[in-house]
């Protein structure tokens, strides 16, 4: 079996495992590919018909592309939609000035509110090992306590692909089931299988999109990648040492006048 | 309590950037520091080393991952992109698992007060604040806006302006003073809290700005007569006592620094050296930066002792093949080797090593070929464009690979062990978590 088959089976494994083990299961979605990535799977798991619900947090800041791609593939692939969306806070005018703030109202209550609200006791989440570090200790199946912390060392074992899915008083249990997928596997499977993701990902005068959230907070990196081909072949050639930001701005300015003045350079 | 379960592990660390064992030992002999010599009795103090290249970035960015660079990936306070433009890494380009994160992911409570290489902050469930290279104190610099708003309460500052240190020496003492107490005065604030803390790192940047500006001030050296360097140490004394008592003991306080410091006598210019010996040619404009190096240039510097071989592969304006790479490293290191100071005779290279005695890592291919590690005296610089290749500059004291210190309470025998600030890192982490 290829590479990007013993992925998929493994994620389908992981997601009708899930299905059979929890009671209110729903798939948390943010139109980014990953998760679309995700929600494809699952179609493909359950034969065209998800069983379940997926959830949208929508913070109100999301780009206008990203609201129209998801109106389009609830439409084209019959989703059950649950929006995540904290009203008050935004009524009371909570806006990305107050960054961190902003991001536990708008997107960490948002949550908590929809799973107290539907009563979820699992969810269906995108996350990758390799995005970071501390990703590494994750599991497939990784409990979270009411305050959402998430205990590391106290977690069920994973041994042999017997996934336990309950753990002690936990409010609900997040389930990976693309824990074992690369970013440069998910530009494949997506290539392979044909399948749209946000028009935000490819090159527009010069730049584009690696990841999505709010039109606020996201900034496009410069690339000249306008197909899931160019996208490969760019991933396949990107150094990941380069995330050093470079040395324009204001602020470097000024601390190269420190490092200067301490004989550093 | 039976065999020490439920026992705490809790440890209280200060990190006093660039102190010395031997001058820890100094202060102790002549009662300047009454509180580090209570502790050092009733705990143990060592000598430890630094790391290559021996500057704060690097030597705390091991000790947060217990890592060596070529595994986290940054080799000094700035590194070149393979179009020679300049970069200064942070956090962000930290390629392990910092201790910050190892804590909060066990859902340990911590503070971790300005320790270098720590912007942009975390955002993390910990009391945390960014230090040296943090360019404000704003949210970027704090792990949430509480942090900002106990911080702000405090008066607290990240860092002194050192540029200060050269124009005027008054106003730069007064700084020092006030961005030390405020740093102090935060830090007891947190400890007398009823916050249980599992680590309270506190690290103090304000010793090595002092040794690297007012090194020959010391007592019993030229220009020492003014005292201003002995009264600095015997107010930290002063906090160090405080510390004790907010703790309630000394058994679980650690000190540690992160590189020594001895008497700088001569900038030595590498890439001044460089040229001279025909490996490295740049045009005479300091606005370009390292972009000024010209086609065919073989190797250039980076402070502190880096140097990098311009290789085909590896650099955009490289020209050395993999057959001439070999040869040319020897040669060039050979030549390093023989470097004296033409009054005094003396030897300016203590260590020349290849890249791979010193490294090892996935990030190996980013580091520098060659590493120098001088004699005390030589402080190895790379100013594009230095006139020659011994200069005299500002400061009067350097960093030290030997006689970095560590002191740690009788309850933390486990870290006693510790080689290298890596080691003491990595320990502490073993410990809390």
């Amino acid at each position: 079996m290829d590479h990007l088959s013993e992925l998929e089976n493994k994620s389908i494994y992981i997601l009708r495992e899930s299905y059979n083990q929890f009671d209110n299961l729903a798939a948390l979605w943010s139109v980014g590919k990953d998760s679309t990535t995700l929600v494809w799977l699952c179609m493909k798991a359950f034969f065209g018909e998800i069983p379940f619900p997926v959830v949208y947090i929508d913070t109100g800041y999301h780009f206008q592309e990203m609201y129209d791609f998801r109106d389009m593939a609830v439409q084209k692939w019959g989703l059950e939609l649950i929006l995540a969306r904290n009203d008050r806070a935004l009524e009371d005018g909570m806006g990305p000035e107050s960054k961190l703030a902003c991001c536990t109202a708008l997107k960490t209550q948002a949550l908590k509110d929809c799973i107290a609200e539907h009563g979820f006791d699992a969810l269906l989440l995108g996350i990758r090992r390799d995005e970071h570090g501390i990703r590494a200790k994750e599991r497939v199946f990784s409990p979270r306590d009411q305050q959402f912390q998430w205990d590391y060392e106290n977690q069920p074992p994973e041994l042999w692909d017997q996934y336990s899915a309950r753990a002690d008083e936990e409010t609900h249990v997040r389930v990976h089931p693309l824990l074992h997928w690369r970013e440069v596997d998910i530009w494949r499977y997506i290539q392979r299988e044909n399948l749209e993701v946000s028009e935000l990902y490819f090159a527009r005068d010069g730049k584009r999109y690696r990841s999505l959230g709010c039109a606020s907070c996201c900034a496009p990196v410069p690339s000249e990648a306008a197909t899931v081909g160019d996208i490969l072949a760019e991933l396949e050639t990107t150094s990941t040492s380069e995330r050093a930001g470079r040395a324009q701005d204001k602020e470097d300015a000024y601390t190269m006048q420190k490092l200067r003045a301490l004989g550093y350079m | 309590m039976i065999f020490g379960f439920g026992k705490s592990k809790r440890v209280i660390g200060i990190g006093l950037d660039g102190f010395p064992y031997s001058l820890a030992e100094q202060m102790i002999d002549e009662d300047v520091m009454p509180n580090l010599r209570r502790l050092a009795v009733q705990g143990e103090m060592k000598r430890i080393k630094s790391v290559f290249p021996t500057v704060s970035g690097v030597a705390w960015s091991s000790f947060l991952t217990g890592r060596n660079p070529a595994e986290f990936g940054v080799f000094g306070f700035v590194e070149l992109t393979r179009d020679l433009e300049l970069t200064i890494p942070n956090y962000t380009d930290l390629k392990c698992e910092t201790l910050w994160e190892r804590l909060d992911d066990a859902g340990k409570r911590f503070a971790a007060l300005s320790v270098p290489m720590t912007y942009p902050a975390p955002k993390l469930n910990g009391f945390l604040v960014s230090g040296f290279l943090a360019p404000e104190l704003d949210e970027r610099a704090v792990s949430n806006p509480d942090v900002l708003n106990t911080l702000r309460e405090h008066s607290y500052e990240i860092d002194i302006d050192p540029g200060v240190a050269v124009e005027s020496p008054e106003q730069f003492k007064e700084d020092l003073d006030r961005v030390s107490k405020a740093r102090q005065e935060t830090a007891l604030a947190l400890l007398e809290e009823d916050e249980e803390w599992d680590l309270f790192f506190l690290h103090v940047m304000d010793t090595d700005r002092l040794n690297h500006f007012l090194w020959k001030g010391r007592r019993g050296t030229e220009g020492g007569e003014d005292g201003y360097f002995w009264d600095f140490y015997s107010r930290l004394d002063g906090f160090l006592g405080r510390v004790i008592q907010a703790v309630g003991g000394e058994s679980e306080i650690l000190i540690c620094s992160d590189h020594g410091f001895c008497e700088l006598k001569w900038e030595v210019q590498l890439n001044r050296w460089l040229k001279n010996q025909g490996y490295l040619d740049y045009e005479n404009a300091p606005a370009q930066g390292y972009k000024a190096i010209k086609p065919g240039s073989r190797a250039v510097s980076l402070v502190p002792g880096r140097i990098h071989i311009l290789r085909e592969d590896r650099w955009d304006a490289g020209c050395v093949s993999d057959k001439e790479y070999g040869p040319l490293r020897k040669e060039i290191m050979d030549k390093l080797r023989g470097i004296r100071h033409p009054e005094s005779g003396e030897v300016v290279c203590r260590q020349v090593m290849k890249k791979e005695e010193v490294f090892s890592g996935p990030h190996a291919d980013a580091a520098p070929d060659i590493i120098v590690d001088p004699c005390d005296g030589y402080d190895l610089k790379a100013r594009l464009g230095a006139g020659h290749l011994f200069e005299k500059g500002p400061r009067s004291g350097m960093h030290t690979y030997e006689d970095a210190m560590l002191l740690t309470g009788s309850g933390l025998r486990a870290i006693q062990k510790a080689q290298n600030i890596t080691d003491v890192g990595r320990l502490i982490a073993k410990r809390v978590l």
